[in-house]
């Protein structure tokens, strides 16, 4: 019974994939020009329109069409290209290059062309769903006897679903088991008793299931030939489907973790020296800040504000080798209040940029007890060795040796970084000359002018640019050295959620009545880091998901051996009166199962994997990555984001199987041999 | 779902072949079964087998007929194409005048659900379903409730003589048992027509003796209307009616 063409199919697939096309097309130009959500956002928002409008289009064509209807569907889909094109000649939409400022037409083709091809795809997609309700004039949505049948297809019996979920935790177990002994044996204090029995029971069945395998084996080999149970070969290949699914699902999770865990350590280091947010001035004038301080500091859920100056500057140690830098004036009273500078500091004082006369003269001042901790690796201990073991046991080669000890206590004080100070030699006590090149006019232009000041702390932020560039001064010290008297340049704020800053911004701009304040929040000043970051981070989840759809291939090879195994019984449960939409649940439902196991494993294998990862510490070459241990960042919605692309990708990879067992025809199986 | 398959649908296709069905006369109930000038061929690569050639015949409603004929005369395709589940060449299979090879896809499922009940050589059973289960199937495809479709089985086991061993699997049965489960499968949702391929074929004499028995029983009982295809002449002697397919055709031996 060949199905006719229908053209009612055709019409239906093309209007509903037309609306869809104009939908998304409508919907971007709408929200992006009405609206404040982000260019992302609206992108997402009306393809998913498109998107759910290209399935819906295939679902309606398969259940009116009574079939696939992939013929009507490909005949849609070439139609939209002529509809599309029309339609893109209406609305004139943007060009994607950013030179021409609207699409020429070979740029409109393109379009309706992807625009098409995706419909096409989706609409298939779409119909079977369509096939699976059984398509046509009476849905059948119940599955209780498919179940059943899948699921002695799979053998998951009480005994091999208790198996699969031992192995699935055992294996997950022990990971976490490792991680959480190694933090148990250093001593850490954040164990509960949840997390060492964990630890323990995770570990004990992965014992176990090694010896009940070993167990397994000498049984295996005490039997007589011909006395072993033999497997069917579609058992193994759906426990190597499974396999493939959980490699897959564990390296997807991992490398986003660790992604995210870079992501989430930038941020925090940038946070941690930058503030949230800044308050500027339209003009250079700022002095009235001493009296716009509280109202900024009164506005709700900000939690802290600071006086900042920042200039570019030339940094020289005692043998004139010269080092750009940003010099920054800062009060340190308040800055712990915005920024984590006090507790990166890793020798010395940073309130004495304000006191330097008590900046010990004679002695060579020793690395804080914490600085070990902050400064991992052993990275440290050559620098460590380069600068302050040296100027401990050669005191005569510091610059300060050689300035009398008078003079030097009236010498202000500046804060460097861990990188400057190792760059140039320098340790706490030493003398560095700062040089502004914006000094007196003098006959041939500005004179540059310079000023000896003495390092009154070493700070570690872990940011290579910043450890390398940033020097501190007190703020009295800054608008004497600029010549600025007291103006400054603006105030840096901290808000009780990072991820408000911009709102927030925007709000202490209002209580200061606007104009002319202005403010910057920390995404604007690091927009290229972080769109570099979250680009990489979607091309890293596109090819790791081809792991996922190569693992969905086996699913599919899995599969078609059962279908081929299974004809004789899909013969006679045909004859009993199955439906063909019935047929087809068996094997998608297989390979749904299939699939959702492997996930279920690889999400706990990935869980596991970054709880050890986190706990155990891999060492990275700090002079490389900057960051002395992986990071990794659990993230629960990107875990359940993967878990759901692999379930689709599975329910992909069952379609052809699962249709090609409902087309068979009863009497197929049904031959005697 | 569940209404009686009633046909009044006319039959306007061509009654070609030299062996036209009996003009069914308009005072007679209409015959439950009807094979109107049935055509099956088959190809070989290049070669065509021209298996049935016009093969015309019908059974009234708990008629109960046999049909002989040697290997590979096409009696397992016959019996296919009757039961719907091949589609014939030519010509058209009628259940109560209503034209079996224009329904559609779920309609057919329905109707084979509903109206015939199948057992084969092989028994086909389920090998990971009990044997209740196995004769639940039906029922359960019907999308009955498990409770209730497993109560029919029951009750259906126990009118084929298995009601001690409902919960053992097929490989735990004996031939006998095992084709009996079969059967009761065939009848759990009461069909109007069995089609039986040689259900004793695979069965030693005593035990296909006895199944054979059974199958009369049954037909006198129930009423239901059974083709009974065999190669032991001695049974098929028994039966009140006794086909035979000779050169595509179906010949009434009696």
């Amino acid at each position: 019974m060949k199905s006719r063409f229908s053209f009612g199919a055709v019409i239906a697939a093309l209007a509903v994939s037309a609306l869809s096309f104009g939908a998304q097309l409508g919907l971007r130009h709408v929200l992006g020009e009405k609206t404040l959500l982000s260019p992302d956002a609206v992108v997402a928002i009306s393809f998913g329109a498109e998107a759910a409008g290209f399935l819906l289009a295939g679902f309606v064509a398969s259940f009116f069409g009574g079939g696939l209807r992939s013929r009507e569907q490909l005949l849609a889909a070439l139609l939209l290209v002529g509809v599309g094109f029309g339609l893109l000649y209406v609305v004139k939409p943007p060009s994607f290059s950013y030179d021409r400022f609207y699409a020429d037409k070979t740029e409109m083709i393109l379009w309706a062309l992807l625009a098409s091809a995706s419909a096409f795809l989706l609409g298939l997609w779409g119909a079977s769903a369509g096939l699976l309700i059984g398509a046509g004039k009476s849905p059948d949505f119940a599955f209780a006897y498919e179940v059943g049948v899948a699921r002695t297809h799979l053998r998951l019996n009480l005994r091999a679903g208790l198996m699969l979920a031992w192995i699935g935790l055992a294996l997950p177990g022990a990971l976490f088991g490792a991680g959480i002994l190694t933090d148990w044996r250093a001593g850490a204090r954040d164990l509960t008793l949840w997390h060492k029995a964990g630890a323990v029971l995770g570990i004990a069945a992965f014992v176990l299931l090694i010896a009940y395998w070993i167990r397994a084996r000498i049984l295996q080999a005490r039997l007589l030939p011909g006395q072993a149970k033999r497997r069917p070969a579609t058992l193994v290949l759906t426990f190597i489907s499974i396999a493939g699914v959980v490699v897959g699902v564990w390296a997807l999770t991992i490398v986003l973790s660790v992604m995210s865990g870079f992501e989430g350590d930038l941020k925090q280091k940038i946070i941690g020296t930058n503030a949230h947010g800044m308050l500027l001035k339209f003009t250079d004038d700022f002095s009235e800040w001493k009296s716009v301080l509280p109202t900024v500091r009164a506005v709700p859920d900000v939690v802290g504000a600071t006086p900042f100056i920042l200039n570019e500057v030339i940094i020289a140690n005692s043998k004139g080798n010269p080092s750009g830098a940003e010099l920054k004036g800062i009060d340190s009273a308040s800055v712990g209040s915005v920024s984590d500078l006090p507790k990166q500091v890793i020798a010395g004082d940073l309130a004495w940029i304000d006191t330097p006369q008590n900046i010990p003269v004679a002695t060579a001042v020793a690395p804080n007890a914490s600085a070990s901790q902050q400064l991992q690796g052993e990275d440290y201990q050559e620098y460590l060795d380069s600068t302050f073991a040296r100027r401990r046991d050669h005191p005569e080669e510091g610059s300060a040796a050689k300035v009398d000890p008078a003079t030097l206590t009236k010498m202000p004080g500046i804060c460097v970084g861990k990188e400057m100070s190792h760059g140039l030699r320098i340790w706490v006590g030493d003398v560095i000359n700062v040089i502004t090149p914006m000094g007196e006019m003098g006959p041939t232009g500005p004179l540059p002018r310079s000023r000896a000041f003495r390092v009154a702390c070493i700070l570690y932020s872990g940011m290579y640019e910043y450890d390398s560039k940033f020097a501190y001064i007190s703020i009295p010290e800054a608008q004497s050295f600029f010549r600025m008297k007291d103006n400054i340049v603006g105030l840096e704020m901290k808000f009780r959620d990072v991820d408000q800053a911009r709102g927030m911004g925007r709000k202490v701009v209002a209580a200061l009545k606007g104009f002319p304040y202005r403010s910057k929040d920390w995404a604007d000043l690091n927009r290229n880091l972080f769109s570099a970051l979250k680009l990489e981070k979607l091309a890293m989840a596109i090819i790791l998901t081809f792991i996922v759809l190569v693992a969905c291939f086996t699913i599919l090879a899995t599969l078609i051996m059962l279908v081929l195994e299974k004809t004789k019984e899909i013969s006679i449960l045909k004859s009993m009166g199955a439906r063909d939409a019935s047929i087809m649940k068996i094997f998608v439902l297989e390979g749904v199962t299939i699939g959702a196991i492997g996930t279920l494993i690889g999400c706990l294998m990935g869980l596991a994997s970054c709880s050890f990862v986190a706990r155990f510490g891999l060492r990275l070459d700090p002079d490389v990555y900057y960051i002395s241990y992986l990071p990794v960042t659990v993230d629960l919605g990107q875990f359940a984001l993967v878990a759901v692309i692999s379930i689709c990708l599975a329910y992909l990879a069952t379609l052809y199987p699962a249709i090609t067992a409902s087309r068979l025809s009863p009497v197929d199986g049904l031959r005697e041999e | 779902m569940g209404e009686p398959i009633v046909g009044t649908q006319p039959i306007s296709s061509a009654l070609e072949g030299q062996a036209a069905g009996p003009v069914v006369d308009a005072l007679l109930p209409s015959p439950l079964v009807e094979a109107r000038a049935v055509h099956k061929s088959y190809w070989l690569g290049p070669k065509e087998i021209h298996v049935l050639r016009g093969a015309a015949f019908s059974l009234r409603a708990g008629e109960m007929a046999s049909l002989v004929g040697p290997s590979g005369v096409g009696k397992s395709t016959f019996l296919h194409v009757m039961g719907t589940l091949d589609p014939p060449t030519g010509g058209a299979v009628l259940f109560e005048g209503r034209d079996a090879t224009a329904m559609d896809e779920s309609e057919l499922a329905q109707f084979r659900n509903r109206t015939i009940g199948f057992v084969f050589q092989s028994h086909y059973l389920l090998p990971e379903f009990t044997a209740l289960e196995n004769a639940a199937m039906p029922a359960l495809i019907l999308r009955k409730p498990r409770e209730e479709a497993l109560a029919m089985a029951r009750e259906v086991l126990q009118l084929v003589g298995l009601g001690h061993r409902i919960e053992h699997k097929p490989g735990e049965l004996s031939g006998g048992e095992q084709q009996r489960v079969a059967l009761a499968r065939a009848l759990v949702l009461r069909p109007r027509l069995l089609l039986a391929d040689e259900p004793t074929g695979n069965l030693d004499e005593e035990t296909g003796e006895g199944i054979h028995q059974l199958l009369v029983e049954l037909n006198q009982k129930l009423g239901i209307a059974a083709i009974v295809v065999t190669h032991n002449a001695r049974l098929a002697e028994r039966m009140p009616r006794r086909l035979r397919l000779h050169e595509g055709l179906v010949i009434d031996a009696a």
